[in-house]
């Protein structure tokens, strides 16, 4: 929510760049990007948490991972090509943020840079690396929260 | 395209290592050697104008604009701005005012902001009620320097980093081992085992910590040592043919990292109208001098015949400046070897350029500079070179006396072998060109009497933002570009003097500056910053009666 501000009201201000060279002319703040769709996967382990009191902690953090995965991948990539259509070009996606220092027709403005888009193998490796890193952050993260319910000073 | 992108990401990046960095290590400089500061002198409206421009040594980084108006007017306002080749005036913010420095009359001053690299200028705005007057003066945005963090600070910085990973490490432990327990129960063995545990942790995480940003700020100062501006490096030989003795200068573009369509060599263009301008320096006596002008055989290949100059090693210093307003010298060594056939080179008629000049100097020696008491020019005294023809030439200098890091105007005034003013004529398109040299060869320069910066260099900045264009789409080929460069060389070669001077005069835009103090006698004035201390010697060229004459002058620089 807080970044999302950010995207919601930076451009509402006037402003312009006083630094050469200038390739894009704005008139106003430029937004923030558009937040990462972290509530998915966090509904997600909302509910898995729910229903696994008394599971192994190492076997919690592995589903956790999994559901993690399972849900944030699709939806923030299915997300990310929807933020690139003309449809999410408003005020509301911010999708127009877009630094003076570089030239407004640059081919990555309303595309993925082909150097970052992964496919085939080089992305399954990417999740399968992902994967193990999910699982201890999700690990720490129990043990983390764990201990904040038991702070008492 | 991409390239500008990955500049603007990049550009964050050397923010950050800009801000940390004060001091200077290693020390480059191009379009010049040694000499980083850009000094204009011309006419804004009515008004003189000098100009000294201290380009930014790391990008982003700030230049230091200090103009000088020696009539001081009143009510005229001075701005500047940072206006890039690549984004034209469009492209350019609104100009910064710049201030009046106190104590010195008619001085302004004020900081710019250069944020990415490659050809850029500084674009001066004088204007005085409804009048406008504009000027620009080239500046190479390039980083030549890597800068350290002061003793000082990093002192300071790792007391600070001590003391937070003390505090962090101590969170850890009070975290393990106190957190759980009730205010006000005592603490157990097993919370003291749980805190020296939870030190432990602390200490390899912050350990990690420490060592991540220790890579990520090495990588990055990798990347900004990649970046620095590197000179080409070029090799001449020495080449005997049948029909005389021949400079082979190949230029090396492989070593390239950045700039590859700001520093393409296939964009050079003529300035004065020579593709390159060349100077051979004998070195240690520096008594030999030439200024040559070799013709392009491909874009990293030249050649030029040499005048029958004696043995040993020369400085090599190549001039060159490019479509995308780049201009830079080229430094290599030339080694003419004892010749079995100098004498025969002597005797035989070379057929130099007709722009093509050398000239014979004494060595410079240890001798002090002295001014000559008999010699005065306007109430001032001077110092005498006899040049070759009955010509001579004094230099007018008030004290003898030069600073380094300070502005000064190198005035000469030419006689002929009467003792009568002579007759200066247009070389080159200038009044004059003079090159400057520290004798260890640290400090090269090609100075004329509109500043230290490459004009064809200003007049292709110039005609870009004419165009307004923008970035670095829709280039002219490079194949194309080289052979209609060549074209236009080969056709101002073949042009009777007269009209060819009178072409290139008309295309530079500089306005004689008449100075009523001196109608009598001719003088070509430079203006110049010695940039270091040291023995200098300066070569003043210029034209008398279709004649290239060339004169030496010694000066120390304290």
């Amino acid at each position: 929510m807080k970044t999302y501000s950010l995207t919601a009201v930076l451009p509402l201000f006037p402003a312009e760049p006083l630094l050469s060279p200038i390739y894009n002319f704005i008139t106003h703040m430029q937004p923030y990007h558009f937040p990462v769709l972290l509530i998915v996967p966090a509904i997600g382990i909302d509910l898995v948490l729910m229903r696994s009191k008394k599971m192994n902690k190492w076997l919690l953090a592995g589903l956790l991972a999994v559901v993690f995965l399972l849900l944030f991948v699709p939806a923030q990539w299915y997300f990310a090509e929807f933020l690139q259509t003309e449809a999410a070009r408003g005020w509301f996606f911010g999708r127009s943020s877009w630094a003076y220092m570089t030239p407004p027709d640059s081919f990555i403005r309303y595309n993925f840079h082909p150097e970052y888009v992964d496919t085939g193998w080089s992305l399954v490796k990417g999740l399968l690396i992902t994967l193990p890193i999910a699982v201890l952050s999700s690990r720490i993260g129990l043990s983390w929260g764990n201990w904040m319910k038991q702070v008492k000073r | 395209m991409g390239q500008l992108d990955e500049t603007g990401k990049k550009m964050i990046r050397n923010n950050i290592n800009f801000l940390f960095g004060i001091l200077a290590l290693a020390y480059l400089s191009m379009s010049h050697v040694g000499s980083p500061g850009v000094i204009f002198e011309g006419m804004m409206g009515e008004y003189r104008v000098l100009a000294n421009v201290a380009p930014p040594d790391v990008i982003p980084g700030i230049a230091i604009v200090s103009v000088i108006l020696p009539d001081n007017p009143e009510g005229i306002q001075l701005e500047a701005r940072p206006v890039y080749w690549s984004a034209g005036l469009q492209g350019t913010p609104t100009a910064d005012v710049l201030k009046p420095v106190l104590g010195e009359p008619g001085k302004y001053e004020g900081e710019l902001w250069f944020m990415q690299m490659g050809a850029s200028s500084v674009q001066l705005i004088l204007t005085k009620g409804p009048d406008r007057f504009e000027a620009v003066v080239p500046i190479m945005a390039m980083p030549t320097a890597q800068k350290d963090m002061p003793k000082e600070l990093g002192m300071v910085l790792t007391g600070l980093g001590v003391f937070l990973v003390i505090l962090l490490v101590t969170i850890f432990a009070s975290a393990m081992g106190d957190s759980i327990r009730q205010p006000g129960e005592a603490r157990n063995p097993k919370g003291q085992r749980k805190r020296v545990m939870g030190t432990a942790v602390g200490a390899v995480v912050v350990g990690l910590l420490l060592w991540g940003g220790k890579a990520w700020w090495d990588a990055e100062a990798r990347l900004y040592n990649e970046r620095l501006y590197q000179p080409f490096s070029g090799t001449s030989t020495w080449v005997e043919k049948t029909d005389g003795n021949y400079l082979h200068l190949k230029v090396d573009s492989t070593e390239l990292t950045y700039g590859a369509i700001t520093r393409q060599l296939s964009y050079m263009v003529p300035d004065h109208g020579k593709l390159m301008h060349l100077f051979l320096i004998r070195k240690n006596e520096l008594d030999v001098f030439a200024h040559l002008h070799p013709k392009r055989i491909d874009s990293l290949n030249y050649k030029v015949q040499l005048p029958p100059l004696p043995a040993g090693a020369y400085h090599v210093f190549a001039d060159i400046t490019r479509y995308t307003g780049f201009a830079e010298t080229i430094v290599s060594e030339l080694i003419i070897p004892e010749s079995t056939n100098f004498q025969l080179a002597s005797n035989r008629i070379v057929q130099l350029g007709r722009d093509d000049t050398y000239t014979f100097s004494n060595p410079v020696g240890n001798k002090p500079l002295l001014l000559d008491g008999d010699i005065m020019v306007c109430g001032k005294p001077g110092i005498k070179t006899d040049l070759p023809g009955g010509y001579s030439a004094i230099w007018e200098t008030e004290t003898g006396k030069f600073e380094a890091g300070r502005l000064y105007s190198l005035d000469f005034a030419l006689f002929d072998a009467y003792g009568q003013a002579a007759q200066l004529e247009s070389y080159l398109g200038m009044m004059g060109h003079a090159v400057v040299l520290k004798h260890d060869g640290s400090v090269f320069i090609h100075l004329h009497p509109t500043g230290t910066y490459s004009m064809g260099s200003q007049q292709m900045l110039l005609e870009r933002f004419e165009t307004g264009k923008t970035g670095f789409g829709n280039l002219p080929g490079k194949l194309t570009f080289l052979d209609s460069v060549d074209r236009v060389v080969a056709y101002l070669d073949a042009l009777p003097d007269a009209t060819r001077d009178s072409l290139l005069m008309g295309d530079m835009q500089h306005l004689p500056y008449i100075d009523a103090e001196h109608e009598d006698h001719s003088m070509v004035r430079f203006p110049y910053a010695f940039p270091q201390p040291g023995d200098y010697r300066i070569w003043i060229q210029v034209k008398i009666n279709g004649e290239i004459i060339n004169g030496a002058f010694d000066v120390e620089v304290i």
